[in-house]
């Protein structure tokens, strides 16, 4: 079935696109066409100024109407991609909840007249006027899908961008190896969303670009009986799956509190395009990067599976993946352990907005505990720590202070902050925040 | 520092050939990036007395108390989301240029001075300017577009062909000026010298645009403050020239004396309100009935025990609210143009005026003037863009005035046009509109004029907008984050042309603000003068989710002010309403106070109140039985130390 999501066009490379049927602002409606009810409600309700902000406000709508049924709230969630500096954002948020299932009544007064006065287009199908939520299947956006190319998509391609540089795009894993055969030394890029170079821009020059995006191996996931996540996931698609996950399957509860960690990451078409692979792989290349996906995955003990020449995939804990040359390597899967309702899971991130913004610090807990016997810790626990110092992983000397002891003693939890005080070794690289304040925030979060 | 410019076919080739500049610096020192070392160290060699204004009261026999302190506020990079750019053409006369400027006429000129250095010749009839509309102004298109436009121009003189002028997010941030950061002392509260503040303004590296009159203005405030003596000092530090940036100094000086307020109150151990109230200016009669007014509005009393009552039961989690007052002072410019034309076949109305949109609805309220006085229908009227043959010498779109000058001289001319018409309409018997306008043009009347907006020609003078905002926050005293609950706004908008663009002003620049205040900061590398924050992955202005939970602004209703000409008050005066409310969002406010229940202290402001400025130190304050509490102070001199440190080791 065709998904559709929105991305930013600033971080999809063009060649990333075969297959994609692509609809841009221009495409859903405009004063010649008649405008698509999701401008029209935009304009009625003033949230817009200068201007420059309204495609991608409304195209980020546009593509959360599409096949779902939006409440408040999701509109509310899903716009920390979107910076306006004209409106404070109110009107915006108003005129897209105004097209929510459960809009208030409030909102719903100020839409009357609203087609007479914005020209909504007419839909090609029944000839009335556009109501904006049906969805792609009855064809009713027909014009700008092309079933054929759709079908292209999983071809493998060979584009020769410049005398130097090449473009594949590989289905499986084998493809990508058997370049990886070719190419030597060669400086390359294996490309699935491409959205880290938001935050690290990329300043090599590459001469092979791989995009993995279409490889299905990596984009699997499987019940073994533990869970094994592939590494190629969007973050969309890995959320979607541990929410279902969480609530099916007692053993995997605590991944909803993964999900919602991941509901803080980057914003909402970062996520749809974005992987987990990506992720980590910038943590390998970068130490000091706050990865929240490496440090919520080391939290429950997730282990990594790479995939290496002649059909290897080997297994490795994410400490050891650290220090992994990635070097004509490959991501391929997560493996996730069962814990059972005695584990609690906690993760945190504090940033300077509510959203779209990376850690002062995260940080991770798990604890087998006896919650009715002052909380006596079962097992070594795993407090994890992100924006430390770029070596920082385990609050080691905590972890093993605390194991046996009963955590809600006042003295225990005493000694535990004072250990926790010392190991903590924070370096300060500007523009982050100072080395005092993410050193209490660390311990703070142990405490909370 | 710009060093130069590089024309290529692509804008990827131009990026990718910067890239491959090198530039070799000798005689390197450590700059100044930061003006408290500078007024620290009492370098008086880059200090420069901006205004001198009052004397302190001789007699302070009265005086009981005596309030020191130092507020700072710091830098905010504007985030228009369009850059600066400009594309130039060069044509048969000139050069027609499409510059996103909120000052067509000081681009024109800046373009002319350009030319003639590498052409010997030049004038200013041979630039044509053209502005559509603005990606977002707040005042960094005032005068940084000259620059970027002149570069522009020269590189199409050079090429002999168009040129295009892009700048990235990251070259933008770098080069380009932004709001000043401020330090407010006012230590020098002695007995013996009475009330003296001194108002620090970063002017960057050179003396260019200067606050003063603005923070003057904003720190007097709603306040009587005759006998208070009042320096306002440029420093001049190594970082790009500051410049204008929305509601530039009555920001800073509305938070600075807010601020004081609070200061005072908390000494005095007096309620806030009462202290404001007890220094108000007797002029300013409209404050104290708003604030009665919105205390009602907002049911604060009811709230403030509520909340009182929420830090007794919780720890961790602590409320906050304030009520903070603004007067901010409107001063009329000259110099705005409108031509208006009128067509027979339809009765269309077209209008070009010398102010540019930017999304303050500028246009809109242009168009609404001229449906109303023509009594044609809105639709019938459209308005063209800005060009500098129709108005000329045309004052800049700033200091919130341009909207309402612009209207005026619509205004004029729809009331010249209908005069020419009234005869040819004494001849008809009720005419439609369109009837009329085409009889007027068989009967060769002519439908085209203009007007020129000129200081004093009609009952403008300088006049006051006023507001009051309470503010309500929540905060997670462990870890700093925390939530603006529920803002309420009333705002003085006279008689209001278009309550809804007006609404959008004070909403808008209320966020803005609480960007600066909360959570927007620039930071340099003190070694190497570059700036560390300049993208969005380290920059972070607010986004939909920082919003306040609960957002209430209303407008007086029925309040026609006598000055303006529509009785509205200065149409986009709003705007500064709007963004200078955001100081009851942190500094003399909610957040503090929250800080405050919760056991946080600050002793000085150096920069936005984020969750690293406003949380307290857990392991000492719980775990110890100390009763003292964490000092989270001056962070950027931390960091400069903790670097040279670092350095010495």
């Amino acid at each position: 079935p065709d998904i559709i999501y929105r991305i930013v066009d600033c971080l999809v490379n063009v060649f990333s696109c075969h297959g994609y049927a692509i609809t841009t602002i221009e495409g859903i409606g405009s004063k010649k066409k008649g405008y698509h009810p999701v401008q029209a409600r935009l304009a009625q309700f003033n949230g817009t100024q200068c201007g420059y902000c309204s495609p991608g406000m409304v195209m980020n709508m546009y593509s959360l109407l599409e096949g779902k049924q939006v409440t408040m709230k999701d509109v509310e969630n899903s716009f920390g991609g979107n910076i306006c500096r004209c409106t404070g954002y109110r009107p915006i948020l108003d005129a897209f909840k105004s097209l929510a299932v459960d809009s208030s009544e409030d909102l719903r007064k100020k839409v009357p007249d609203i087609e007479e006065m914005h020209k909504v287009k007419i839909c090609e199908r029944n000839g009335k006027i556009c109501t904006g939520n049906c969805s792609v299947d009855d064809g009713h956006n027909g014009e700008s899908h092309n079933k054929n190319l759709l079908a292209q998509a999983n071809a493998p391609v060979h584009i020769k961008l410049a005398k130097d540089v090449d473009w594949y795009k590989v289905t499986t894993l084998q493809d990508i190896f058997e370049i990886f055969d070719k190419i030597n030394d060669a400086p390359y890029r294996l490309v699935a969303g491409n959205t880290g170079q938001g935050v690290y821009r990329i300043e090599e020059d590459i001469r092979y670009f791989i995009d993995i995006g279409s490889v299905g191996e990596l984009k699997t996931t499987k019940m073994e009986p533990n869970l094994v996540v592939g590494a190629g996931m969007s973050l969309t698609e890995t959320m979607e799956m541990f929410y279902t996950l969480s609530a099916e399957n007692s053993k995997f509860a605590y991944t909803k509190v993964l999900a919602d960690h991941i509901d803080l990451i980057a914003n909402v078409p970062v996520r749809n395009i974005g992987t987990i692979a990506g992720n980590l792989c910038m943590k390998n290349n970068h130490n000091e990067f706050p990865s929240d996906m490496f440090l919520m995955l080391e939290t429950v003990g997730a282990t990594i599976n790479i995939a290496e020449e002649g059909n290897k995939i080997v297994k490795m804990s994410l400490l050891s993946f650290l220090d992994l040359d990635l070097k004509h390597k490959v991501i391929h899967s997560i493996n996730l352990p069962e814990l059972d309702s005695s584990y609690h899971v906690r993760t945190f991130k504090i940033m300077p907005r509510a959203q779209n913004a990376h850690a002062y610090v995260n940080a991770g807990f798990l604890f087998k505990l006896k919650i009715n016997e002052n909380g006596k810790v079962l097992t070594k626990p795993t407090i994890v720590f992100g924006g430390i110092n770029p070596e920082f992983v385990h609050a080691s000397n905590t972890e093993s202070y605390i194991n046996g002891k009963n955590l809600f003693d006042r003295k225990v939890l005493k000694t535990a902050m004072k250990i926790l005080d010392a190991e903590l070794q924070l370096d300060h690289v500007l523009p982050d925040a100072s080395p005092a304040y993410r050193k209490s925030l660390a311990e703070a979060l142990f405490y909370k | 520092q710009p060093l130069g410019i590089l024309v290529a076919e692509t804008n990827r080739l131009a990026l990718k050939a910067v890239s491959k500049v090198k530039v070799e610096y000798s005689g390197v020192t450590k700059p100044h990036t930061d003006m408290q070392d500078i007024i620290n160290f009492k370098d008086r060699s880059r200090v420069k007395v901006y205004i001198s204004a009052n004397s302190a009261r001789a007699d302070t026999s009265d005086v009981t108390h005596v309030v020191k302190g130092s507020f700072c506020s710091g830098m905010q990079y504007h985030f228009t989301l369009e850059t600066q750019q400009c594309i130039c053409i060069p044509v048969e006369d000139g050069f027609d240029v499409f510059p996103s400027t909120q000052y067509p006429a000081l681009t024109e000129i800046a373009i002319s001075q350009f030319i003639k250095i590498v052409s010997h010749t030049c004038m200013s009839r041979i630039i044509n300017i053209n502005v559509r509309r603005l990606g977002g102004g707040f005042g960094v298109k005032l005068i940084r577009s000259a620059q970027v436009a002149s570069a522009c121009a020269i590189a199409a003189h050079h090429v002999n062909g168009p040129v295009r002028f892009l700048m990235s997010l990251e070259t933008n941030m770098e080069a380009i000026g932004m709001r000043c950061g401020a330090r407010i002392d006012y230590e020098k509260l002695q007995i013996d010298e009475a009330v003296e503040i001194d108002i620090y303004e970063d002017a960057g590296i050179s003396w260019n645009e200067k606050y003063a009159t603005g923070t003057l203005s904003g720190f007097k405030n709603c306040y009587e403050s005759s006998d208070w003596k009042i320096n306002v000092l440029g420093v001049r530090t190594d970082i790009p020239t500051t410049t204008w940036c929305r509601g530039p100094g009555s920001t800073e000086g509305i938070a600075g004396i807010e601020h004081i307020m609070e200061h005072i109150a908390k000494t005095v151990n007096k309620d806030p309100t009462q202290v404001r109230l007890l220094n108000m200016n007797k002029n300013m009669s409209s404050i104290p009935q708003l604030i009665t007014d919105l205390k009602i509005n907002a049911d604060y009393n009811i709230r403030k025990e509520s909340i009182d009552n929420f830090n007794k039961n919780n720890r961790w989690v602590k409320k906050g609210i304030s009520l903070v007052p603004m007067a901010f002072e409107v001063v009329p410019f000259d110099r705005y143009y409108a031509m208006v034309s009128i067509y027979g076949p339809d009765g269309s109305v077209a209008i070009v005026h010398g102010g540019i949109e930017c999304g303050q609805g500028i246009n809109t309220k242009v168009a609404q003037t001229a449906a109303h006085v023509l009594g044609c229908s809105l639709e019938l009227v459209s308005v063209k863009s800005t060009n500098n043959l129709i108005t000329p010498n045309n004052q800049m779109t700033g200091a919130s005035i341009t909207s309402e000058a612009s209207c005026y001289s619509v205004n004029e001319c729809c009331k010249e046009l209908l005069k020419r018409m009234a005869p040819v309409k004494k001849s008809m018997k009720n005419p439609s509109w369109s009837e009329l306008v085409q009889k007027s043009v068989e009967d060769s009347i002519n439908l085209n004029t203009s007007h020129m907006y000129p200081y004093g020609d009609v009952q403008t003078k300088n006049y006051y907008s006023y507001g009051i905002a309470i503010t309500e926050i929540e905060l997670d005293v462990l870890t700093g984050r925390n939530q603006i609950c529920r803002v309420d706004i009333l705002e003085d908008a006279g008689k209001s042309e278009n309550p809804e663009i007006d609404i959008g002003q004070v909403e808008g620049g209320f966020i803005m603000g609480l960007g600066l205040w909360r959570q927007e900061q620039i930071i340099y590398d003190p070694y190497t003068g570059r700036n560390l924050t300049n993208r969005t992955w380290n920059y972070t202005p607010p986004v939909s989710k920082d919003i306040p939970i609960d957002f209430r602004i209303e407008l007086r209703k029925d309040s026609p002010n006598p000055f303006g000409f529509t009785r509205a008050k200065s149409s986009t005066t709003y705007q500064i309403s709007g963004w200078d409310w955001e100081s009851s969002g942190t500094e003399c406010g909610p957040l503090r106070r929250a800080q405050r229940a919760g056991g946080v202290y600050m002793e000085s402001n150096t920069g936005p109140n984020g969750p690293n400025t406003s949380f307290l130190h857990i392991r000492k304050r719980t775990l110890n039985k100390e009763n003292k509490v964490a000092f989270m102070g001056n962070q950027r001199d931390f960091r400069v130390e903790n670097r040279e440190n670092e350095q010495r080791a």
